[in-house]
């Protein structure tokens, strides 16, 4: 740091720093205290979607549809409701939940336990258990969001739920997305256990 | 890198933005008109395109597909359209269709369904049935728009075909339990 204009400059970052302290600048803020925690089976607006997260269930496989790719894994599925409030179609995808280390991603759905994280989620017609990839807009779909984890059966879920903004891309800002996702709520949600591996009760 | 030498990159990195900033002001790249050709039509109008000939030849409802997949239902009705097209030049391999409702709103085909395109081959008169999800109040006034290209449409022809459902028809499209297996997208038989 041999600049005199550096040392100006690191001191007065120092100063607006400690003067950010001195007003709570650099306390932390838990989550809960960010966003509303809201109980399971609520409707939520995360736009584009007005979602009802209802039920999450531990299974083995999904009919003859969906098993695990790795013997011993289960499947997590999230039951869930979505009314899509935009003005045209969107991509499933959307609500297939994220980790909270990819949570960068254009979602509306995070799983905040890290154990749980989804690699690959897959959304399914929870009617017909064929995947989704189309969601009109002002239709409620009844969904389930689909994920393989490893480990034993966690008693709880906890996600997050994201809005996302319609904007231009950074290339042409007459291609509108649904981008930069924002925390909106949190939910927690009791998981069933119906794998063969379930001790007694 | 001495003091002068760094002011007089710094002036000259400045002066090319600058520059660049003016001669971008001159051109008039804002004013470029890029809206498509469009071209109306009703059902059983046969819509030219540079392209493709186009029509829409009926619509109907059901209340679920017969898929390979299984049964596929639909918490609002498949608007089912079916569509004539003929390819000129070339063929034509994916063209994109979407349902536009009276108030904007933007249906696309979803996979599940099972609808494919496949190719339309060039010169022949090449039929399919192209599903949509609607809502019952998409169901009035609902056009069928038809490009080349999904991404883009830039001065290129597009079709905006009225399926022609009037407030009365929309009780009747919606009352169904029609339960429909669309077949592969093929050559019309004479």
């Amino acid at each position: 740091m041999s600049n005199p204009a550096t040392h100006v400059g690191a001191l007065v970052a120092a100063l607006l720093l400690g003067v950010s302290g001195l007003f709570g600048g650099l306390d932390h803020v838990p989550l809960a205290d960010r966003v509303d925690d809201v109980e399971p089976g609520t409707e939520v607006t995360a736009e584009p979607f007005t979602l009802t997260i209802k039920q999450a269930v531990a299974v083995d496989q999904i009919g003859d549809v969906v098993s695990p790719l790795t013997p011993g894994n289960h499947l997590m599925v999230v039951l869930v409701d979505a009314e899509n409030q935009s003005k045209e179609s969107l991509s499933s995808t959307l609500l297939a939940p994220v980790s909270r280390a990819e949570s960068y991603r254009n979602r509306n759905l995070v799983v905040l336990d890290d154990r749980l994280s989804p690699t690959t989620a897959t959304v399914y017609d929870a009617d017909s258990n064929v995947a989704v990839s189309v969601l009109s807009p002002g239709l409620t779909y009844r969904l389930a969001l689909v994920w393989e984890f490893g480990g034993p059966v966690p008693q709880r879920l906890p996600l997050g739920l994201a809005k996302l903004t319609l904007r231009g891309v950074t290339i042409s800002q007459a291609d509108l997305e649904w981008q930069d996702p924002a925390e909106a709520a949190t939910l927690t949600l009791p998981v069933g256990d119906s794998t063969k591996a379930k001790g007694p009760p | 890198m001495t003091w002068p030498a760094r002011i007089g990159a710094g002036v000259a990195v400045l002066a090319a933005l600058a520059v660049g900033q003016a001669v971008d002001a001159a051109l008039p790249v804002e004013h470029t008109d890029e809206r498509p050709f469009v071209r109306a039509g009703g059902i059983g109008d046969r819509v030219h395109m540079n392209y493709a000939d186009v029509t829409v030849d009926a619509v109907h409802t059901a209340k679920s597909l017969d898929t390979p997949q299984g049964k596929v239902g639909t918490p609002g009705r498949w608007l089912i359209v079916d569509v004539t097209v003929v390819a000129w030049g070339r063929p034509l391999s994916r063209p994109a269709m979407s349902l536009e409702d009276d108030s904007g709103r933007v249906f696309l085909s979803d996979p599940r369904s099972g609808y494919d395109w496949s190719s339309a081959p060039t010169g022949v008169r090449w039929r399919a049935q192209v599903p949509f999800e609607v809502p019952e109040d998409a169901l009035h006034g609902a056009t069928l728009v038809f490009s080349r290209d999904a991404n883009d449409d830039r001065r290129d022809d597009v079709a905006r075909i009225d399926l022609g459902i009037e407030p009365g028809d929309v009780a009747g499209l919606w009352d169904t339990q029609q339960v429909i297996e669309l077949p592969p997208a093929q050559m019309a038989t004479p």
